[in-house]
């Protein structure tokens, strides 16, 4: 698409109040576009009511722009708007699967398998889970090449395994998992799956339908939307049964209650809401998903590859650079890399100093960086508005690391 | 943003984590301790030799791993401690290791840094239970 890179900033008001921002920390959070900025403003100013308040013309108007705002989401991933649940980001919905899920369906002995490039998001909620259950987790390797290990997984995938729980992208080694090949993996034993999409959901198309995982998770605030929204899609079979319950109780998902006991709504739209929900936040992820849709997500993923194969051949000249992760053309969003004899928040303050926006640490992935040995790394992450310029810029950045610590 | 944020790496501070004072580990150290800043992976692990009063700090050295402010900060703190009281050295405060590297202010992300080293010192002063052990 032609506006994406340069032409695309024009459409975010961060990049008027910082017009030399190199902002390529992406994977953590996206800058936001006028167009969702404006939606919530608006909501607020000619919406804003409580749903579900009956009668007066402000609550149904608030009503139907909750409703209208989980169709759009629902649909931009493919899913039935019946089988998303509005949450606050990817970790929440990761958390609703451990209460909603976890608890009630993992007895002792039982095992969750997730992988050691998963970011804390998708491991800390199931230690958690394990030591309620007496489950067991376990982590499918990393080669080193960035890959899962699918022979291990094919190995240890038996009886006893009841989840799968796996990133689709990387927000370190940038590795696009064959999360189809998963999910066929697990379901041949009956295993439910998982798939994190935080990293996925702004850099490749994505059809819930059609990947049929059982749970998959995303947060807004990396796509485009707001911080504080997010979703947890459920296959519908899984939601219409007993399996899966919900985790939060109050008012919005109560059918009737009296003093002993409640009943819960039949929609999973309501019995999966608790409590009044970020309406005006699920209006701008839906406008959101409309940006990112107008783009065209293939065109998105296009100049994201673009901008990671770009990335990847300029600092393989830089010999000071090892770079972590697959080197080819299969990763994509983000480029880690370990700067030799610079520690990672030097060469990010370094960065800064000339206007580029760079992560630097263990992205919230200790177990990697532990598992390579890695202290920390320093991270670059695409968004449809950085630009073969920014890359430029990052070399600059990077001859002034050389300049400063020689 | 200040002149300190983008010139943060000044010949003090370079010079310093190139060449850190008292690096090393202590034969007789009285007490060990060890920090590690999680969200950077720096490690840092301090032996001292208290006077026999062990109201004294009489020598001490120090060794790990980290960025420049980290090891430059806790190189200095090393000289700045030599011959101090223990309650001297509780008393400082991290803006005092900032101006000594000729620094004005400090972004909170690069205070943990700069904070580490005073961080495990402190922790080695007050807590008897990690006396002659390493942790």
């Amino acid at each position: 698409m032609l506006k994406l890179g340069q032409p695309i900033k024009a459409d975010f008001p961060i990049f008027t109040q910082y017009p030399n921002l190199s902002y390529l920390d992406n994977a953590a959070t996206t800058q936001k576009p006028k167009v969702v900025i404006n939606s919530i403003t608006k909501y607020y100013q000619t919406t804003n009511a409580n749903i579900h308040r009956g009668v007066y013309k402000l609550s149904d108007s608030s009503t139907l722009a909750w409703y209208e705002s989980r169709n759009t989401i629902a649909s931009f991933f493919g899913a039935k708007p019946e089988e998303l649940i509005i949450t606050r980001n990817a970790t929440e919905s990761i958390n609703g699967v451990a209460y909603g899920w976890g608890l009630d369906n993992l007895r002792a002995g039982d095992v969750i398998l997730t992988s050691v490039m998963e970011h804390h998001a998708n491991i800390v909620p199931w230690q958690e889970l394990c030591k309620r259950t007496g489950a067991q987790l376990k982590f499918i390797p990393v080669l080193p090449t960035g890959q899962l290990d699918y022979e291990w997984l094919m190995d240890n995938l038996n009886k006893k395994v009841k989840l799968v729980a796996i990133t689709y992208v990387s927000n370190v080694l940038g590795t696009v998992n064959d999360v189809t090949r998963v999910i066929d993996l697990a379901h041949e034993m009956g295993v439910r799956v998982l798939i994190d999409a935080a990293q996925a959901a702004a850099h490749l198309p994505i059809n819930s339908r059609e990947l049929d995982a059982d749970f998959l998770v995303f947060s807004g605030h990396k796509m485009y939307g707001p911080m504080g929204v997010g979703g947890l899609l459920v296959k519908k079979s899984l939601l219409d049964s007993d399996e899966f319950k919900p985790w939060l109780f109050g008012g919005g998902m109560i059918e009737a209650v009296s003093e002993n006991q409640a009943t819960y709504q039949a929609d999973p739209a309501d019995r999966f809401t608790a409590g009044t929900p970020d309406v005006a936040s699920a209006v701008g992820l839906a406008e959101a998903c409309k940006f990112l849709s107008g783009l065209n997500i293939s065109a998105v993923n296009s100049h994201d590859r673009e901008l990671t194969a770009l990335t990847l051949k300029k600092l393989s000249l830089v010999k000071e650079i090892e770079i972590v992760g697959p080197t080819d053309s299969t990763r994509l969003g983000s480029v880690a890399f370990i700067y030799q004899g610079v520690h990672a928040h030097d060469v990010a303050q370094i960065l800064d100093s000339e206007n580029i926006a760079a992560r630097s640490g263990h992205h919230c992935c200790m177990p990697l960086h532990t598992r390579f040995g890695w202290q920390a790394t320093t991270r670059v992450s695409f968004g449809v508005y950085n630009s073969p310029d920014d890359i430029d810029k990052l070399l600059a950045g990077l001859a002034k690391v050389k300049k400063v610590f020689g | 943003m200040n002149d300190n944020r983008d010139n943060l790496y000044q010949q003090v501070i370079l010079e310093e984590a190139r060449n850190p004072n008292n690096y090393g580990e202590l034969s007789d150290a009285d007490v060990i301790n060890s920090q590690y800043n999680a969200a950077c992976g720096d490690k840092i692990q301090v032996s001292l030799k208290l006077s026999q009063d062990k109201k004294k700090v009489v020598q001490i050295k120090w060794q790990g791993s980290g960025c420049a402010i980290s090891t430059a900060a806790m190189s200095q703190l090393s000289e700045m401690i030599k011959n101090l009281s223990v309650i001297q050295v509780l008393a400082i405060e991290p803006e005092l290791i900032l101006a000594k590297l000729g620094l004005s202010e400090i972004s909170p992300a690069r205070l943990k840094c700069l904070s580490l080293g005073l961080l495990t010192i402190k922790q080695a002063l007050t807590s008897n239970s990690k006396r002659k052990q390493h942790v």
